[in-house]
Parts: structure tokens; C-alpha cells; sequence
């Protein structure tokens, strides 16, 4: 009979836990530096993926595991207003950027709101799956060539073969984002605070000679509700295009910055 | 205008620059060098209370010593830990046993665990990509050894 994976679960608290929040942060779908447009647009955004250092990355073993593989996490965005409601989807394809292959999907709903003290507040809900795919925790370039103890356990635990390891985010979020219109309606600052409920997963996926998975090791899997912020501003003098940036802060996880660009089909 | 002319580029470089500038990561690397266990020297030591929650933590996981990989034809889960190591011989080099009661100083064992490189004969130290056991696990492990290594 195969043997099952067995789901590791880790609370935030917990080394694991954190690694996985981190990742997980990074790809936490906010309003990226612009809010609500106008009809349909499609945008680009970009996010800064801090790097780990040693420590960070290693949550319960020596060896060299290659975490830092994307310095930057490009993301397209779509959005449509439709019945006083804003939403915006975002699908990253299969495809090699840098060192992995992610395939993402995120998704938000923006309600009309209320305004308040010159301010507009708006309720936001977004998820955000899909599956991020590179060599991590058997990486011929960390392992092979580095010393007998490394070369050992690549010949031995990694079956002399460099892993296929998923990263799997699974979140949902909520946020308030109070919104100020300036400059005649061409900036428009927000603040936001919301939560997110976290259960994205690490797929340990060491390979059997064979090339398949080596069902002994096991899938982290982080269980947390956590809380983020974000600030930012968006720039829309005049025409279709519209530019923003944003500061995105996990306690606990990371502080990021994210620019996004967008075209409008209505100016 | 000049000013309109330049700004898509000046915009472009003061964002990457915001960017690598406010990125951080908002934690520290928690290292436990006695991996959740307890990191203390047991003079008189059992084997079901002190050593074989060091060799399960640490030995018996998923591709290692578990029932599935059996790394080195050895299983170290709880059930048969105790019988794989007792006066049974080393599958990598030829003529060690791996536990011989009372002698801890010729147990193969012993040695892979240590940072002794000329007397592990070049073979890895153990846990293998894992940090180390911290110097009172081996010594509790080692004293458990020299007084017979008995099933307690």
C-alpha cells in the first residue's frame, strides 16, 4: 500500500510557521498602490521579496536550502466596476520567472463603502492559491561540490536528484481601506488594516530515483489568522494610465514595498 | 515640458530604490540547537526517557532512519530502535557495531555522532543536514552506553 503524506501542521509561533507566513505574505493580494478605477483595466504590479538571511530560511536544518530564488514577484492585474462593486483578479501562468514556475491566482471584491471626515472607506475581501514550483530543499548548487556531509546527504536522503518543491499559498483576507481623494481627484491616498486567514503549504518534493515524490516526507502546512496593513497612494493625472505604490506590512512576516501600473479602457 | 519628458524614468528609479529601501523581513531565524528536546547531561540515563526522544527527534524522520527510507538498512523508530542498534553492525563500514554495551568509545554509534572526522573514517557526521546534538544529548546518549545500554 503507498504510503500517505503526512500534513505537518505549524502555528505561526513555530520556525516553520513563520517561513511559511513569510512566503505567504509576499504574495498577499492588497490594493497594490491603486484603488478602485474606473470600467475595465489592466495593470501590472510589482513586489519586493525581501531575502532571508541564514537563520531565517534554515527553520530546523543546516543544510543549505535555496530560499532566496525571486527578488522581485511581478503580478498582472485585471479590474472591473460593475454595481457600485470593484473587482480585481489576477492570474500569474505557468511560467519560469528567474528560478521557479509559479501559477497564482488572486482575486478581490471592493464594496461601495461610506465616507467619513473627508475620508471614503471601503470593505475589501481577496483570496489568493495557486502554486509556486523550484529546487529548494535539494539544490544540486548548494550541495554537490560542498563537502562530504553534503554530498552524502544528496546521494542519499535527495536520491541524487534535485527536488520539485510546491509552495501552495492558501489565503483568505478582509481589510478596511480608508481612501482620501487629492490634488482634484488625481492622488488618492489610503491607509488599510485587515486580516488574513493562512493556510498556504510548503510541499517538501524530494524525488525518488524514479522521479516521483518521496511520500516520507511530509507537507508543512501553517495554520494562522494574522493581521496587515498597508499605505499608499495612487497617481492619475489624466488619460488611461495610472500609476501607485504601496507599503504592505505582516507583523511578524515582512515589511514590502509594491508599485503597480495601470491602463484604463475610460479615461 | 523637461519635467514631463523625465519623469517615467525618475519615477521608475526612486520606486526600486523605495523598494529595496523599505523591504525587511520582520523576524529572526529561530535556531534551537537542542531541536525542541531537553539540552541537559543525564548522569544515570534510561532509554525510553532520555535517549529515544533524542533518536526519534532527531534520527527517525521522513528520509532518514523512518520505516519508509531506512537510510543504512536502519529503522530507529520508537517500536524497534532499541533492537536495530544493540550489538548489530554497521551497514557502511565493515567491522563497527553500532551500540556495544559498556563501551561507548567503540560504539560506531557514538562516533558518527561526534565531531571526531579521522574516527568517523570519513563517513558523515550524524543527523546527517541537521545540526548537530548539542554536546549534553551526546553525553547523555554516551553515558547511557557505558552503563550497559539497557532497555529501560
Amino acid at each position: 500500500m503507498a504510503q500517505e503524506r503526512v500534513i505537518e501542521r505549524h502555528v505561526f509561533d513555530e520556525p516553520e510557521g513563520r517561513l511559511l507566513a513569510f512566503y505567504s505574505a509576499t504574495m498577499a493580494f492588497t490594493p497594490g498602490g491603486l484603488t478602485a478605477g474606473n470600467g475595465w483595466s489592466v495593470g501590472i504590479e510589482m513586489s519586493y521579496v525581501p531575502f532571508l538571511n541564514e537563520a531565517q530560511r534554515r527553520p530546523s536544518l543546516d543544510k543549505p536550502e535555496a530560499t532566496n530564488l525571486v527578488p522581485f514577484f511581478p503580478r498582472p492585474r485585471l479590474g472591473v466596476r460593475f454595481a457600485g462593486l470593484y473587482v480585481e483578479g489576477s492570474w500569474i501562468p505557468p511560467m519560469r520567472v528567474f528560478d521557479v514556475e509559479a501559477n497564482l491566482l488572486s482575486g478581490s471584491i471592493s464594496g461601495v463603502g461610506w465616507a467619513m471626515a473627508g475620508w471614503h472607506i471601503s470593505p475589501r475581501v481577496w483570496g489568493a492559491t495557486g502554486r509556486v514550483r523550484g529546487t529548494i530543499t535539494c539544490a544540486a548548487s548548494a550541495m554537490v561540490g560542498k563537502g562530504a556531509d553534503l554530498e552524502t546527504y544528496y546521494a542519499t536522503v535527495c536520491h541524487g536528484r534535485e527536488s520539485d518543491d510546491w509552495f501552495e499559498p492558501r489565503m483568505l483576507g478582509a481589510e478596511a481601506i480608508a481612501v482620501r481623494v487629492l490634488a482634484d481627484g488625481a492622488l488618492r491616498a489610503y491607509v488599510g488594516a485587515g486580516a488574513r486567514v493562512d493556510r498556504s503549504r510548503f510541499d517538501i518534493g524530494v524525488l525518488t530515483g524514479e522521479g516521483v515524490r518521496d511520500p516520507d516526507h511530509p507537507i508543512l502546512e501553517l495554520r494562522a489568522t494574522r493581521p496587515h496593513f498597508t499605505l499608499g497612494a495612487g497617481w492619475h493625472p489624466r488619460g488611461r494610465i495610472a500609476t501607485g505604490a504601496e507599503l504592505f506590512y505582516a507583523p511578524g512576516s515582512v515589511l514590502t514595498a509594491r508599485a503597480t501600473v495601470r491602463w484604463s479602457a475610460r479615461p | 515640458m523637461e519635467c514631463a519628458a523625465v519623469r517615467p524614468n525618475a519615477i521608475g528609479a526612486l520606486l526600486t530604490v523605495w523598494s529595496m529601501a523599505a523591504g525587511c523581513v520582520d523576524y529572526e531565524g529561530a535556531v534551537d540547537p537542542a531541536h525542541g528536546l531537553p539540552d541537559v547531561v543525564v548522569a544515570m540515563p534510561q532509554f525510553r526517557r532520555d535517549v529515544l526522544p533524542i533518536v526519534e527527534r532527531r534520527c527517525a524522520i521522513g528520509g532518514c532512519h523512518s520505516v519508509a527510507s531506512r537510510q543504512a538498512q536502519l529503522v530507529l523508530v520508537a517500536d524497534s530502535a532499541f533492537e536495530a542498534i544493540i550489538d548489530q553492525p554497521s551497514r557502511i563500514v565493515v567491522g563497527e557495531v553500532l551500540v556495544r554495551p559498556g563501551d561507548a568509545a567503540n560504539s560506531w554509534l557514538a562516533i558518527l555522532i561526534s565531531d571526531d572526522v579521522v574516527r568517523r573514517k570519513g563517513v558523515a557526521r550524524m543527523p546527517l543536514g541537521s545540526g548537530a546534538l548539542t554536546p549534553n544529548q551526546v553525553a547523555t546518549i554516551l553515558n547511557w552506553i557505558n552503563r550497559g545500554a539497557p532497555d529501560d
